[in-house]
This record gives structure tokens, sequence and C-alpha cells, in this order.
């Protein structure tokens, strides 16, 4: 809406949008006011409300009648006014659709009213913005920045409003700011301040600007944005998007900012660029709308059989037409209207009327009631609670709970959602020596650690690495340590040259941010200016190497690394790495902070060996080395990675040797196959190559990501002839991209290869064990990753997903024919094997031994794999493999991945990531799900629920899903025939009623039924009921494929309800028409009679279909029985003529004076109950479904702990039988084991069956 | 949410522990009663209940069978004044229409023990229709001073008198109109006559709060049927009279059933003739015919009847109950069956309804 008026009046409005600073308008002029330069202009007062007070009635109720359910039960009260056809009461036809309105108002009051308190929390957050009367910033709220106001941001503060950058605490005016809150990219993006104005030689004041400042009408395009800021008459300074802050976006390693809003509020781009959320529709909610059809289709049969029989029935009385008196009970006003015809017409609309409660109008509240129930206790679920994180599940999406309980394809993202995306730095060679770091006594101090570690925001985290120091390493270190303090002629080995050139490329080669203390504002909270020099002072009493590092680092002058040392040399020198205790000094201030977790790994690893990144501008960056102190090393180029080099370089300049070195760090495959050839011949050279291979392929087998760390002397005339290339190629508009990629590979060639690094990417806990049991429900899972293909095979094996005796399908192809080509091969191959090893086992189908395949397919096999040809191939090679793995997967591909199977495949997705890249795919699926973990928030917002950790996917589908699946299709059921039954009650009375669409229930009871007598307990049973225990389907995960197969809510499901309700309603009535034959019984007393009956046998039928009992269901299945049957004792007792015809007064006292009341009632609910109770009991004994079975298993262990309490006599069948099931997982043939198993289970159950008791009490 | 909104706001405190409450109801943890249907535990219920159900039918059968009933048909009984032709042959000529055909029938009771009842019977007339049934308006039947303007449209045609809005019916609409007009008496022996009492046969809450009569009868007239005003119906005795007249509320209170019966008079037991009942004989009725049903193929009858703690005489309960007792039964030998042959597990009836705390 917002968006439409919008864009209406940008249509009406020039181009662009003129702001002048607030501070030079006359503050008299109140804002609103025409003369106002800004006015206008929203301010940043956000109102995502959609009501207020007072339009919330009429705004709400005209939004309500556009929904068709809602129109169409308007038009039934409407029909009901028409005095021909009505059919009840008019006031009381309207019951329902009141009571639903009221219902859906409510929700809505109850939702806008989040959005209020969500609006006032985001309108109230500090900000600081420039008074003009005080001179100085103040602290104000963020709803009362207004466009032309100063802003002052500080670190880490959310931007507020779409904001001109004109001033940065940087002094090249850079600011960073982390947008993921709007893009979901997570890496730090740069914005500069505005350029021309550096040129005036003084920095922004607020005070003083007075440009006048025009800008592009507001849009929803975050990539463009252009403008001008007037600095006099003539020249202007051009504006883009790197001169904006957009709202929502978080600043990031800048001390402060400061700059001038341009849009606000709703005019952000932020806000603009906001959808609403998704409608999703779950697959048992479309299987009930089809039965919703159904149920049309059975209304107008219905109403047609009736109107034709009407017409029939009045045919008869042909003499009416001679004598309107003559017939007594056919009354009508004169003969014009009867006529067989009209009649039957307008008893059709009676009939509509009538039988409306066949379309189950409440069922669409009351699954929203349920879910809502449901949604509360999973949120409420202390298994997914996270202490670490301090998260719970969160539930964003109301309308799928039971989707989770149906899920066949489970897509899930590598890094963040199974690995922690905690990097650790684990182990590296260096010129061929191989340093593992072995995990030492200090496990438990790292343990103890962790709790910590997680809090810290893991991109800016302190400098040193929790690591356990290689003891070969240190030494090498120390040595090297002392020996240039003591003098600096003395010749280094070649090798721990190495060592520490190694640890350089570490702490140099990567976009690694270093502030020195947590950024730091001068003006506080409330916009005084805080005194910085005071600040310092403390921090350099305290601590002076502290003070001569941060005024070092603070002067731009270069410093010599000799004074540095000087200053150095009283550390003192025990044997451990120099100037450690200088480093433990420095950690608790300096931090680090990085764009990727590996970088700052790797960062982190060389700062504790004592190769330190100390300062990094964009020009020159700082580092201690061991050896040489502190040094600062000019930085010509940065070539940064790229996903085809997968590799990144620096070319550095040594400021006193003036040598030019690049350094280079990257995937394996992409540093060893440029590496220098001539080396070829060189023994020790090929040794160390090898040495370093073998290592990196053993680094790869324990699930480490590897990096290849190289570097290359660059002589100068070399350089000179690159660097004449690279400025063509960095300056060329056409091409750009291609050139630079070839000017990138022209200098990273014949590298010299220093070393490998190990980095482990954590698994998170339970993994292995989620992953097998998903497998076990039957549940597919792949893996979809931008990996690289090796990363994701080694993390594949150790979460279990791929085990050694699978054959794995690797499919790496790059044409397409290839693709193809593959594809088929392995396809035809599959099927071969499969024939194969049917022939050599023909006998027994149940002992066969399947081959397993798992596929491993990379991006670029991906691409052509989804292209139209190719996909059906694709997919059926696919279901032939027990997991699929695709790496190198953009976040596109993974979306279509899951369409794929989504749509062709017809299969219930799920998806499940942590990152910005998992959008894709969350949103596509039919369930998404983010991991709130580390990257952003974005995977979270977009889906439907959120957990903490991988694991508590398990439980989340297993348990919840199961239970929510199979409660809401007890519910449907039970809703269809709750209506079912009343209508064919109502009908066999039109047989005798000369289908004249009388009623002989009282329409109150008729509308309060469904609304009142019979509706909660089917809620309270879809909220609370289970069919077994949490841990008794975590245990047997196989249960989980009754959901998967929509075994419990079929197409035959209605079909069953449907004849029962027909039975039942067919006892109900004759066994009352014939008892109350001969007997002078008035309609209303027949009716209350029907009326009880129908109410019991509903309740009693909602108690069979209840599985297990707690006090709830109890209490509100006899509460519900009690509220009818009172409110009939209590408002027959009234005499009020407010609903005629039926005037109930002392009906209902009357009706269950009557002994033959009772005797109906008895026999009615026994007949009608018996053949349900008859056929499921027979169903447990002869066919039990798998709940079923367990359940008699359950009873079995109970019986046999019953008898251990007597004989002493342990012999926990069940329990056994579950940890062989486990422990033989990962032994061949897992699937066939397990068929072993449920035979056994069933024997050992068979075995024990004795005396058991049915009706049990356990603890679910 | 909008996107501006501070989801993760790294200055935010985030003191506050979200680990959900451990309790047994937030967890979902309640202690449960799990009971399961197989052979073996529904297998006494069959069994206790077909032991419960065959007394009881055999019970309800003696009862109905304890009763006493007579009915007489006599839609086509004769024109006492003209025995060629049939009472319904009489309305059959529209000029008679409002005129009384008596006829006389002897007929021989057996013996009635207890209380006896006479009751009127009709056939295929369909008091449940749906315009029929709400032809009335309750609120001035209950006396209440309803204006002629006022009276419930549903009355219609019988609300107001044609071409006269100012003037309505008292009681109105089409229940009021069709008030059945027979009437009987017996004698016994052609000399006793039996007394027959007009009060207790409507509900007393009906005789006492639903209908009463208002204070004045202004602008009323009786319904286009009717033989004499509303306040006419029973001028001997006040308390009958007007809106309270028991055989307009009995009337009023419409039938389920296109055929039905109602009460149309007690016997007056405190006559020594018939003080246990009615004595064994031949009994004269005069019927007062006056009520056409030939035009709906309707018939109508006499019932006398005693009663009992069921009502009237109606085997169909009885039976009902024998036959589902019966089933029940055999439903339990089949599953005894199923359960000897596959359920394996012979039952402990003893245990089965053992609850047990786990």
């Amino acid at each position: 809406m917002g968006n439409i008026i919008q864009r209406l009046r940008s249509r009406t409005k020039p181009k662009y949008r003129t702001i002048v600073p607030n501070c030079v308008v006359d503050p008299a002029i109140p804002r609103s006011h025409k003369s106002h330069p800004n006015h206008g202009y929203l301010s940043n007062k956000i109102q995502t409300t959609r009501y207020s007070v007072i339009t919330f009635l009429p705004k709400n109720l005209f939004e309500q009648f556009h929904r068709y359910a809602n129109l169409y039960f308007i038009f039934l009260v409407a029909l009901n006014w028409v005095p021909e056809v009505n059919a009840f009461a008019k006031e009381i036809t309207m019951l329902p659709v009141v009571f639903v309105l009221a219902v859906t108002a409510v929700k809505d009051a109850y939702e806008d009213f989040q959005r209020y308190r969500s609006d006032k929390k985001v309108n109230f957050q500090n900000c600081r913005k420039f008074s003009s009367r005080e001179k100085r910033y103040v602290k104000t709220e963020w709803h009362d920045i207004h466009v032309g106001d100063f802003v002052h941001l500080s670190c880490n503060e959310i931007i507020p409003a779409d904001i001109l950058l004109l001033r940065s605490s940087d002094k090249e005016g850079i600011c960073h700011i982390e947008t993921c809150n709007i893009d979901g990219e997570n890496n730090l993006k740069q914005r500069y301040s505005v350029k021309g104005l550096d040129t005036k030689e003084c920095e922004f004041d607020a005070s003083d600007f007075c440009n006048t400042i025009e800008v592009e009408q507001p849009n929803c395009a975050i990539y463009k944005f252009k403008g001008y800021i007037f600095e006099n008459e003539e020249n202007k300074i051009a504006l883009n998007t790197d001169n904006l802050l957009l709202r929502g976006c978080v600043i990031r390693n800048t001390d402060f900012i400061e700059g001038i809003c341009v849009y606000a509020g709703h005019e952000t781009k932020a806000l603009l660029n906001n959808r609403g959320p998704r409608y999703k529709r779950s697959k048992l909610e479309r299987a009930i709308n089809r039965d919703v059809v159904w149920c049309v289709v059975l209304l107008l049969f219905l109403c047609f059989f009736c109107a034709i029989g009407s017409g029939i029935w009045l045919a008869d009385y042909n003499t009416l037409k001679e004598n309107t008196n003559l017939v007594p009970f056919i009354s009508f006003g004169d003969l014009d209207q009867y006529s067989p015809l009209y009649q039957g017409f307008i008893v059709f609309w009676t009939y509509v009327i009538m039988y409306q409660i066949v379309i189950p109008l409440p069922l669409y509240v009351s699954v929203e009631l349920v879910k809502l129930g449901q949604v509360y206790f999973m949120a409420q679920d202390i298994e997914f609670y996270h202490p670490k994180s301090d998260k719970r599940l969160e539930c964003r999406a109301l309308n799928v709970t039971e989707d989770l309980g149906q899920i066949q394809y489970v897509f899930s993202d590598k890094t963040g959602t199974l690995t922690e995306n905690i990097m650790e730095f684990k182990s590296c060679t260096i010129g061929g020596i191989d340093y593992p770091h072995l995990p030492g006594d200090e496990n438990k101090s790292e343990i103890s650690d962790l709790g910590s570690k997680v809090s810290v925001p893991s991109r800016n985290s302190s400098v040193l690495e929790n690591l356990r120091l290689e003891p070969a390493l240190q030494r090498e270190l120390s040595n090297m340590c002392l020996r240039s303090l003591d003098s600096v002629e003395l010749v280094i080995p070649r090798h721990v040259q190495r060592v520490q050139e190694f640890f350089l490329l570490m702490a140099v080669c990567n976009t690694v941010v270093v502030s020195h203390h947590p950024h730091e504002d001068n003006i506080d909270e409330s916009g005084f200016l805080t005194d910085p020099q005071f600040v310092g002072g403390i921090a350099s009493r305290i601590d002076q190497p502290l003070d001569k590092y941060s005024r070092l680092s603070q002067s731009s002058t270069p410093t010599s690394s000799q004074d540095q040392r000087d200053s150095l040399t009283p550390v003192p020198s025990d044997g451990s790495i120099g100037g450690s205790s200088f480093l433990s000094d420095m950690s608790s201030r300096t931090r680090y902070e990085a764009e990727s977790p590996d970088e700052l790994a790797l960062v982190k690893a060389a700062s504790t060996y004592g190769c330190r990144l100390l300062k990094r501008s964009p020009k020159t960056v700082v580092v201690w080395l061991p050896a040489e102190g502190e040094v600062e090393l000019e930085i010509l180029h940065i070539l940064p990675f790229d996903s085809t080099r997968k590799r990144m370089s620096v070319i550095l300049c040594h400021p006193l040797s003036k040598e030019i070195t690049l350094y280079t760090k990257g995937a394996d495959s992409a540093i060893l196959s440029v590496l220098d050839k001539s080396f070829k011949d060189d023994d020790e050279y090929r040794l160390q190559r090898d040495q370093t291979i073998e290592c990196l392929t053993q680094y790869a087998m324990k699930g480490l990501r590897t990096l290849c760390m190289a570097k290359r002397v660059l002589k100068a005339d070399e350089y000179k002839s690159w660097l004449v290339n690279y400025l063509v190629a960095s300056a060329s508009i056409e091409e750009r991209e291609e050139l630079l990629f070839k000017s990138y590979c022209d200098i990273e060639r014949d590298l010299d290869l220093l070393g490998a690094t190990g980095i482990e990417d954590k698994l998170q806990d339970g993994v292995p064990e989620a992953i097998a049991k998903l497998g076990e429900a039957g549940i597919k899972l792949w893996v979809l990753t931008g990996d690289k293909q090796e990363t994701a095979i080694q993390i594949a094996y150790s979460t279990k997903l791929f085990t050694k005796n699978q054959e794995v399908i690797q499919l790496n192809a790059t044409t397409k024919e290839e693709a193809e080509a593959l594809l088929r091969h392995h396809s035809e191959q599959i099927s071969k094997d499969y024939k194969s090893s049917i022939k050599e086992h023909n006998t027994d189908p149940s002992t066969l031994f399947f081959r397993e395949y798992v596929l491993v397919i990379d991006g670029t096999t991906l691409t052509f794999a989804l292209t139209e040809e190719l996909d059906p191939i694709f997919l059926a090679l696919c279901q032939k493999c027990k997991a699929v793995v695709c790496c190198r997967a953009t976040p596109i591909q993974k979306g279509n991945v899951v369409k794929l199977v989504k749509e062709r495949l017809k299969k219930m997705t799920l998806a499940i990531g942590d990152g910005a890249n998992d959008v894709s795919m969350i949103q596509t699926a039919d369930i998404g799900i983010g991991i709130s973990g580390q990257e952003g928030m974005q995977a979270v917002m977009a889906s439907d629920f959120a957990i903490a950790q991988f694991r508590f996917l398990l439980r989340l589908l297993l348990v919840h899903g199961h239970w929510n699946y199979f409660r809401l299709s007890n519910f449907a059921a039970i809703m269809f025939y709750k209506s079912l039954i009343t209508v064919f009650l109502l009908f066999w009375f039109q047989i005798y009623s000369g289908f004249s669409g009388s009623v002989m229930i009282d329409s109150l009871y008729l509308m309060l039924e469904h609304l009142l007598f019979v509706s909660v307990p089917p809620i309270v049973n879809g909220v609370f009921d289970k069919d077994t225990s949490a841990e008794n389907l975590l245990n047997k995960p196989h249960l989980y494929k009754a959901g998967q197969n929509s075994k419990l809510y079929t197409k035959w499901t209605f079909g069953i309800i449907f004849l029962d309700s027909l039975y039942q309603s067919l006892v109900i009535y004759f066994i009352t028409h014939f008892s109350y034959t001969n007997y002078s019984v008035g309609i209303w007393e027949f009716g209350t009679t029907l009326c009880v009956c129908m109410i019991l046998i509903i309740l009693l039928q909602i108690g069979l279909e209840t599985n297990s009992w707690v006090w709830l269901q109890w209490l509100f299945l006899i509460l519900s029985f009690l509220v009818f049957w009172m409110f009939a004792i209590i408002s027959n007792a009234i005499f009020f003529t407010f609903n005629p015809p039926s005037n109930p007064y002392w009906v209902m006292e009357n009706t269950i004076s009557q002994a033959i009341h009772s005797c109906i009632a008895i026999i009615v609910c026994v007949l009608a109950l018996l053949p349900r109770v008859v056929i499921k009991s027979i169903q447990f004994t002869l066919f039990p479904t798998e709940i079923d079975k367990i359940k008699q298993e359950l009873q079995e262990t109970m019986t046999t702990e019953e008898k251990q309490e007597v004989s002493g006599y342990d012999n926990d069948n069940v329990r056994t039988i579950q940890t062989s099931d486990n422990s033989n997982m990962n032994q061949d043939n897992a699937s066939s084991t397990r068929y072993d198993k449920i035979r056994m289970s069933d024997h050992d159950v068979a075995a024990c069956r004795r005396n058991t008791s049915s009706f049990l009490i356990t603890k679910l | 949410m909008a996107p501006g909104t501070p989801t993760d706001s790294p200055q935010g405190e985030k003191t506050k522990n979200r680990r959900p409450k451990d309790t047994k109801f937030k967890q979902q943890k309640l202690p449960a009663w799990q009971p399961i249907l197989t052979a073996n535990t529904v297998l006494p219920a069959f069994f206790a209940i077909g032991v419960a159900f065959i007394p009881l039918g055999v019970a309800l059968l003696v009862t109905s069978n304890n009763i006493t009933e007579f009915v007489l048909d006599y839609t086509n009984c004769k024109n006492s004044q003209n025995p060629n032709e049939t009472c319904a042959k009489f309305f059959e000529n529209v000029n008679n229409t409002g005129l009384i055909c008596r006829c006389e029938q002897e007929v021989e009771l057996p013996e009635f023990k207890g209380q006896v009842y006479m009751y009127y019977g009709l056939t295929n007339f369909y008091q449940n229709h749906r315009r029929y049934v709400k032809s009335r308006d309750d609120n001035q039947l209950n006396g209440q001073s309803v204006g002629v303007s006022s009276l419930n449209t549903d009355c219609d045609p019988y609300r107001t008198v044609k071409g006269n809005d100012s003037e309505g019916y008292a009681p109105c609409g089409a229940i009021a109109n069709s008030l059945f007009n027979d009437s009987y008496t017996m004698v016994f022996n052609n000399s006793v006559p039996v007394n027959l009492l007009k009060t207790g046969i409507a509900w007393v809450s009906d005789k006492s709060v639903k209908f009463n009569n208002p204070s004045n009868w202004d602008h009323m007239h009786k319904p286009p049927n009717w033989a004499r005003p509303v306040w006419e119906l029973d001028v001997n005795a006040t308390s009958n009279n007007g809106y309270k007249n028991e055989d307009l509320i009995v009337w009023m209170r419409t039938a389920a059933l296109p055929s039905f019966r109602k009460l149309y008079r007690r016997i007056d037991h405190s006559q020594t003739e018939f003080k246990d009942g009615l004595q064994a004989g031949t009994y004269k009725i005069t019927i007062d015919y006056s009520y056409p049903v030939t035009a709906f193929q309707g018939t109508k009858s006499i019932i006398l009847t005693t009663t009992s703690w069921l009502g009237g005489k109606n085997p169909f309960l009885g039976i009902a109950y024998l036959v589902v007792g019966s089933l029940c039964i055999i439903l339990g030998v089949i599953f005894s069956v199923i359960q000897l042959k596959w359920g394996k597990r012979v039952g402990d009836f003893g245990k089965t309804f053992a609850v047990k705390k786990y």
C-alpha cells in the first residue's frame, strides 16, 4: 500500500529532492509548514501497524470481507434474511460468522499490537543528532530524526536512516559497514565520505555545513544512488552509492561517523525493499482443501436432492390448487406461490443455509489455534535450548508446523550448519616438515574456554588463538628470536627463514583489519564530548608499552625497526617466544577484525607464534617479526581472492632491502599447479613438495581445510613490466575483469612453496548421530555447499553421511556433453549392479545386498545437470543414490536444486542453512530452517523455524514434526466428521418433514455446537495428543515414514469419515425415530434427544481417537458435554421468545426426565461407535501399524518391568534392541541390518508376549 | 519485521536467560494414560455390554407388552345422519366445510389396568413442515400485548384479517388455524358415560408459563377455520379458556413426525366403574367429525392406552436392546477366537484394566 502511494507520489514529483541541513533553517519554522525546505519528507518514525484504535474495526472488517470463505458465510447470512428462504433464526445464523470474524480480528489485533511494539522498540532506539540550538550532538530517538538532520553514530551502532556519509573517524574517510541485514552478505563493505569536501582542508563540521543537497527521489534500488552537493552556484559534487549508509546496516571498524539524513523512515531503501512474508500452505492443508471441495460437492448434492424431493412431495398435494385451505400444514398466502418448481428452487437456498455446516467453517480458525498451540509448545521445548548461545527454537511461520512431519528431502548447508563455523588452526607443514599440533594436556582449559569464546563475535576477537603451541616450532622461533636479539649479522638457517616467512605470509596475506582498542567514540551516548586524551591517558599510565605502541600506530611516519627493538630490549626472553608478555598485555586491547573466520584463524595462529600483524592501512602493513622486530612493509598490490583462481596474493616491498615479494595463499590445487617448475630437478625441493602434498592429504583425511602458502621474489624489471600490464588492465573499461584476471595469473606463477596449513572447521555436536537417524527415518540428506569438493567429501565422511563401504560417484564435467555422458553412464551402471545382485540372490529378496551409492557433483556440472534436458537423468541418478553432495554451488543453484526436487519429484523438502547464501533455498523449500548461528540473521529472517544447532533438526522433525502431523491429521478428520454427522442427521429428518427444510434441533444448539460444545476437545487433542512418546520417536526413526508417505491423512480418510458419519447419523436418527413412534413427541423433544446423542457420540468419537490422555483431555471432554448439558438446561429454564420458531422453554427438562431419552442415548452410543471400535481393535490386533507395534512393545516392557519388580529379573528387551541397532549402523549394509533388527524385535516381542496390561499410564 | 529492526543489536545486553521453563506442562510430559484398543481389551467390554443389554431389552419388551392399547381408525366412519356416506366423503363437499359430521362406533375393549389416556392420532400430517412450525407467535400466546402490526410475520397468511391490517387473528398462524377440532364422547355398555378430563393433558410448564391470556382481545378475531373465538374455547372453566386451553396448548406443541398422536383426554378414574382402569366390554364412541384429512391422504384415529415408565406401546427399543446385546456377545466370541488364534495373549482380564503409574 505504502509503496503504491509512494510510487504515485514520485510520479508527480520532480526527479530529485532537495535537502537543506536543518540547522540552517530557522528553528521557528515548523517542519510541517510549506516554507520549510525539507517539508514533505517523511520522518524516521516507522509505522508498520495496519490499524489504529479507531480504524481497527471498520478496516479489519473490510479486509476480512475480502476473503472468499467469509464472503460465502456473509452470503448465507444475507440469504437467511429472505423470508421465503430462511432456515434458521436470522440472528442465530450470524453467530458463527461473528465468531470467526471476531477470532480473526483478535488475532489481527494481536499481530498488529506486536508490530506496534516492535515499531516502538525500533523508533525509540537512541542515536545522536545535531542540535543547532546547543551546537552539539544530542541524544535523540530514532523516530525524531528528519531528513536534513546531522547524525552521529559510533562503532557497532545500527544506522537509523539512509545517511549520506560526510565524515568518518578514519583519515581516508572510510567507514566499514556490515550489510547483512539488507543483502545478507556478511563481509564488511567500505563506504567513503563525500570526496570533494575533504579538499577544503578542514574537517567537516556540522555547524558549518550549509550546502544544499540534491538526491534522487526515494526508490528501492539498493545499489543505485545519485545526487549532488552544491558547493556553490556552479560547483557540484557528485554523490554515489559509496557515500550512502543504508538504514539497518551496522557500523563496523570505524570509531564514529557523521552524516546527513537524506531518506528517513518509510522512504529508506531498506523499508522500500521490505516485502511481506510469503504465504506457505502445508501439504496437509492442501489435502484438507481437496476434501473441502468434496464437502461442497456433497452440499450441492444434498441441496439438489432435497430440492427435488421437495418438489415431488409438494406435487402430491395437487388439491391445493383448488383450495389453499385443504392441507392445513401447507400454508401459502396465495395460490401463485404454489408451484413445486418454484418451491423447489426456494427450498434449495434454504438447504444451502441449512447444510452450510458441512463446510467446516471453524476448521480454518481452529486449525490456526491448534498450530498456535503447537508452535507454543515447540518453542517451549527445553531440548531445543542451546545454553551457549542462549537460544531456543524460534517459530517464524505458523502455518507449516505439520509439514515438519512429512519431510522427504533435507537440503543442508555445510559451513555453519553442519559445522560450527569456528575455524581453528590445527596444524601446519613448513618446508616439508609437518608440525602436527597434537592435543595435549591443555585440552581441559580449551574446553573451558569454549564457552567464553562463543560469546565473542568471530570476526572481532582478540589476538591470541586458543592454540596449543607445537614445541618444535616454538623452539625454532625462539632460537631465531634469541639470535636476532644478539646480533643481526648471524646467518639464519634457510628452514628457519622459511618458518618466519610462512608466518609472515599468514599474517599479511589477508584482509584482516587491526584495531588497537575497542572502537571508542569521542562523544558519549548523550552527545557530550568526552576527552579522548583522558581515556588514552589512563591507558598510558597503566601500560607503558601500549602508550608507545599506540603513539606509533597513530603516527603515520615510519619508525625504524632499530628504535623499536631498543624499546623492546627489556622484554625478558625466558625461552618462550620473544615479547610474549608484551603480546599478552596487548591482547586485551588489540583486536583483529576479519571478513572470514579462516583468515582470522590464520592471523591469530601467526600471532601466537610471535609473528604479529600490528597495523594495516591500504598502503602499508606493520608486522612484528620474531627475527626482525617491528617492520613496516609497503603493500604494492593486493590481488583479491576470486573463485576461479582460488587464491589471493599480496605484493610487498621490504622497507630495507626494497625486495619485492609476492605472497600467495590459496587452495592446494590452485597453488600446486603454479609452482616453479625449474626446481624440478632439485631433489631437496621436490622432497619438500612431496612431503607437503603428503601432509595435505593427511590433513584432508582429518577433515581439515587446507591452504597452501607460496611466495615468489620478483625482480624489479619483472615487476615493472607486469605493473604496466596491470595498470592497463585496471584502467580498461571493457573486459576489465578478464584482463585483470589475466594479469593476476601472469604474476602468480613460478611460486616457491612455503608450506600448508590445516584449519579445522569444527563439526557441531551430534551432527553424525543426527544424520544417521535422519537416514533411518527415510529422509534423504543432500549437502549443498559452496565449499570445494575435497572439503565437502571430507565433511560428508566425518558426518557419517558417507560411509566407507559406499561407492562415491563423482561428477566433474566441463561441458554439457560430458556431463550427459557421465550421468547416463552412472545411471546405467547402478541399474546393472542392481540387476546383477538380484541375479546372484534370486531366491530371497530380503537378504539382497545392494551396493549403496553416494553422489558428489560440483558446481559446473550442476549447471549442466540443472538444464531442462539433463535434469530428468540427474534426478533419476540422484534417487538411486543414498546421499548427494553438491559442492561449489552458488546460492541460486542451491535454490534451483531444491526447486527441482520439490517440483519434479513432488517431494516435501526442507532446507537448512545459516548464511545469506542459503536464503534462496530456504525460501524455495517447503520448510526453511535457519540456524541462528554466527553468519548474520538473514537465513533466520527468511526461515520458518530457527534453531541453534543442526542436531535439533532431528527432534524437530522426528518428534514435533511427527506429532504435529499426527495431531493435525486427526484434527482435520474430526472436524470433517463433526460437520458430516450433523448434516446427515438433519438430512434424515427431511425425509419425514416433506423436504421442507425443517430443522428439528434447536438452531441455537446447532450454531453453538461447532463453536462451543464440541470444538475445544479436538483443539486440545491437536495440541496435546501423542501417538507415542518423544523417546520412542527418536529411538525408532522409521516411525517417521508414516508422515513421509502421508499415511495418516490419505484420500481415503475422507471416505472413511463419510461412511462412518453416515452410519452413525443413521443409527442416531432412526433409533430415535422408531423409539418415538407411537409416542406423543414434539419436534423439539425429538430434536433434543437427537442433539444429546449426537454430541455425546461426537465427544466419544474424539475420545476414541485420543491416543494419550492427560488430565486436560479428560477435563475438556467432560467439560464440553457438561457445558452443552448445562447450557441446554439453563437456557430451557428461561422463557424467551428470542429465537423463533423454537421456543425451548422447559423442553430439555421434560425430555431428560423421560426414561426413553436415556434408553435411546445409551443404545445409540453403543451401536454407533461399535463398528469403529471393532475395526480399530481388529486392525490393531491383526494388522498393527508401526506405531501400534511400538505401543505393544512398550506394553511388553512395562509388563517385564513389572515382573522385574517382583523377581528382580533383568531383561529389558527393547533397550537392548535399540543399542544393537545403533551400533550396527556403521557396518555394511545398514538398511538390511535394520530390517533384520525389526524382525528380531518382532520376534522378541512375540517371545515375551505373556500377561500384559493393556491400559497403562506412561510418562510421555 | 522491517530490515531496520535491530534483531541482533550488539549493544543490546542479553542478560535475559531465554531458557524455557522445565515444567511438566510446558515440556508436554504430563503423566498420560495410553489406552490401546486390541481384541484383548475390548473383549470384556463387549461381554459386559451384552450382559447388560439383554436383560434390559427383555425388561423393555415386557414393559411394552404390558401396555394395553386400543386404536380405532375412524377416518372413514359412517355419517350417523346418512349411513350411506362416510364422513370423509361428507367433507369432500366443499359446502360442508365447517359443519359437523357425527359418527358413532361401537367397540369391544379389553380390560385396561391403571391410568388410561385417550389420544387422537393423525397420519400424513406434516406438523413438522418448516413453514408450518414457524407459523406462530409465542409472544402473543404468552399473553404479552402484541399489537396487530407487530405479530410475527411468519404467521402469514393467518396473521391479519384479509384486507384489514389493523385486525389480527388470535392466535395467529397456521398451527392455530389448523387446530384439531374433532371431539369424542364414550359410553360404556350404552349406559355409563365415561368421564373424560380436559385438563392435565398439557405440559405443566407450558400451561403455567408459556401460555397466558392477554388483558384484552381488542382487534382480535377467530382464525378462519375456527368455529369459535379463542376466548370461548372452554367457557365453563376460565383456567382452561383462551390461550390456556389445553387442547390448544397440546396442538401448539408441534409433533416431530408426520404420523403422530396427541393426548386428548384423561379417563376420569374417580368414577367407581372405572376405578382400576377401563372394564372390558362394549363402548360406544361418538365422534363429532369436523376435521377433514382426505385432502392430504391422512388418517385419524382414537387411541386408548395405558402407560408405563417408558411411554406408549412400542416394542422397538426392547428389540433393539436385545439385538445389540446379542451382537456384542457374538462379537465378544469372535474376538475371543481372534485373540486365541492370532493375538497369542489369552486375556488376563484382571490385569487388563490395571492402571499403572509409570
